[in-house]
């Protein structure tokens, strides 16, 4: 069973595992560099600190630390999750690997744990480097978008449960359509969908403190909080649009003395983190026992 | 488009229309109220056009003739009267009218997005929103497909190698290359002027080797002025001047003229191989 899972998903298995090992080793190098950096500063001075000896690697760093959690689950969605039952389905091989032998549930219990553990092998050294590496940019000062609130995405548990919702979505909208190409078109449309809803979203989820200022006077956030919202207020409290070519004095007399912003306090990103790793986990959950639910039932029938 | 053509890719053309309407209806009604929304917006227009070329090269390139393989139809498709050069040619042709309708509305949603995003401030567009620069690198990842599927002619094995080639492709014309595809131009002891894409700096020794900043710094630690001759430390060294290589502003229409036609070049190439291969099999059949 093993061997045979292999033989048939060996491209796509050596293709993802390729690109993960290739992005480890970007990610390996900048923790590196990054911390020789802070290990010199920390002797002696360093000029301008070890922020600025970073210089120009931030933003590289700022752009893998973004893009390779949400690539690698798509990647697993799309190539491994999508194909794994809508091949099966589209090229009439499951009347013979279903056999009296095999039954469906195992067959696909055996296939799903061996990529179960694949994924969990790539995303979880991965999580891990890229998390040591978030740490050592902070240490070094360096002005890039590693705030607390930046890097929620990137608490290690959260790029493991995202691939393994990856491949489960694929799996499941592969059991549905049981066509491989729009199987994983439509895996793809909707692994985006919902990670740009949550990821746009997640900040809302708690009802965010609302804090008022005169308007024209700048807002002090507390330290290290996220910005939900900003707008301004009339004086019955209804968010305004502000108009065009109106200054300070304008904008008190049409009855608009407040600006507003909405803030997540530093306290509530624990909490934050674990629900959006509970929503991912409970949707992980839940297409796995509807994809199961599907394959017991094409046999029965078929 | 012919009706049979029609009745086999509408699903493709479809689904990539309402996903192109879709996302332009969001980020249009869009309300630009916090720095989550605004950030989200910026990276959905950096990547927005780039993952719609993708989409067309992997989805609709990459299964075309691969498709056909993998399921043996091709076998009833061509025979003696309907070679297969002339169905790829058919077929490469009658698709080409979707994906430049979709290219076109991707680069007035995505201008249109800018504009909601900057409001009234006076803006120049993205390099890559140029609308033939937009629809070259969008044909040229759809011929890129179709012959790496003609070669593999395996669905997912060609989806997932045109995926890498093309996102090659793509970082290597646009992050490496797009500097150097006309010689730039070399300033002496000036500021960067604005706008003008940089390609190079560092100094000059008095025999005209360069030297970069990192090693300078080395020498001579702490910010340096524009003209290298008035600082007595570079002096010291034997540093005369700084050097900046541009491409000025007024070159970057030229530049992607270049790179178009780059990649129209490319894409002629490619589709121009696969038929070649095609043809050579027809021979041996």
């Amino acid at each position: 069973m093993i061997w045979l899972t292999w033989r048939q998903h060996r491209a796509e298995l050596i293709g993802v595992a390729a690109f993960v090992v290739l992005l480890a080793t970007v990610l390996a190098s900048y923790l590196g560099s990054v911390q020789e950096v802070n290990a010199a500063c920390g002797q002696h001075e360093c000029w301008g600190g070890a922020g600025v000896a970073l210089g120009d690697q931030v933003w590289r760093i700022d752009l893998v630390l973004t893009l390779f959690s949400p690539v690698l689950a798509g990647l697993v969605a799309v190539f491994w999750g999508a194909p794994l039952l809508s091949r099966e389905y589209e090229q009439r091989t499951y009347l013979v690997a279903w056999g009296q032998d095999v039954s469906p549930a195992r067959w696909l219990g055996g296939r799903a744990a061996l990529l179960t553990g694949a994924v969990l092998l790539l995303s979880v050294p991965l999580a891990v480097i890229s998390w040591l590496l978030v740490e050592a940019v902070r240490t070094s000062g360096a002005r890039g978008n590693t705030g607390p609130y930046q890097t929620l995405d990137l608490w290690p548990a959260i790029p493991v449960v995202q691939a393994l919702f990856g491949l489960v979505l694929g799996v499941a909208v592969g059991a549905l359509l049981r066509r491989t190409l729009v199987a994983m078109g439509t895996t793809l449309a909707v692994y985006v969908v919902v990670r740009v809803t949550i990821s746009t979203t997640v900040l809302r989820w708690l009802p965010p403190q609302r804090l008022l200022f005169p308007v024209g006077q700048l807002s002090a956030l507390p330290p290290d909080a996220a910005v939900v919202s900003t707008g301004l207020l009339d004086d019955a409290g209804n968010p305004v649009v502000a108009p065009y070519d109106c200054d300070q004095q304008c904008l008190i007399e049409r009855g608009i003395r407040h600006s507003y912003l909405d803030v997540q306090p530093l306290d509530r990103l624990d909490l934050l983190t674990w629900l959006e790793v509970i929503a991912y986990g409970l949707m992980v959950v839940g297409l796995a026992w509807l994809t199961w639910a599907r394959v017991r039932r094409t046999t029965r029938v078929g | 488009m012919t009706w049979l053509t029609w009745r086999v890719e509408r699903g493709k053309v479809l689904a990539a229309a309402a996903l192109v309407l879709l996302a332009a209806a969001v980020l249009l009604t869009l309300n630009m109220d916090g720095p989550v929304v605004v950030m989200g917006a910026r990276i959905a227009l950096t990547i927005g056009p780039p993952a719609f070329a993708v989409v067309v090269a992997v989805f609709w390139g990459a299964p075309l003739v691969a498709r056909e393989y993998e399921q043996r139809t091709y076998l009833f498709l061509w025979s003696r009267d309907r070679p297969a050069t002339r169905w790829l040619a058919l077929r490469v042709a009658h698709l080409l009218l979707p994906i430049v309708v979709l290219t076109f509305a991707v680069n007035i949603a995505a201008r249109l997005t800018f504009d909601h995003m900057l409001g009234m401030a006076v803006h120049e567009y993205p390099y890559d929103l140029w609308l033939p620069l937009e629809l070259a690198t969008v044909i040229a990842g759809f011929a890129l497909g179709v012959l790496v599927g003609v070669l593999a002619r395996n669905v997912v094995l060609s989806m997932g190698i045109t995926l890498i080639a093309y996102v090659v492709l793509r970082f290597v014309v646009g992050v490496v290359a797009r500097p150097y595809l006309l010689p730039p131009v070399r300033l002496l002891d000036q500021v960067r002027p604005m706008d003008a894409l940089f390609v190079a700096g560092g100094y000059l020794d008095r025999d005209g080797h360069e030297l970069t900043t990192s090693a300078v710094q080395q020498m001579c630690i702490g910010q340096h002025p524009v003209i290298a001759a008035q600082d007595p430390c570079l002096v010291a060294r034997g540093i005369t001047h700084s050097f900046l290589d541009i491409q000025p502003v007024d070159r970057l229409s030229d530049l992607r003229l270049v790179e178009s036609g780059g990649y129209v070049v490319l894409a002629v190439a490619l589709l121009a191989v696969a038929w070649l291969v095609l043809r050579r099999r027809e021979f041996r059949r």
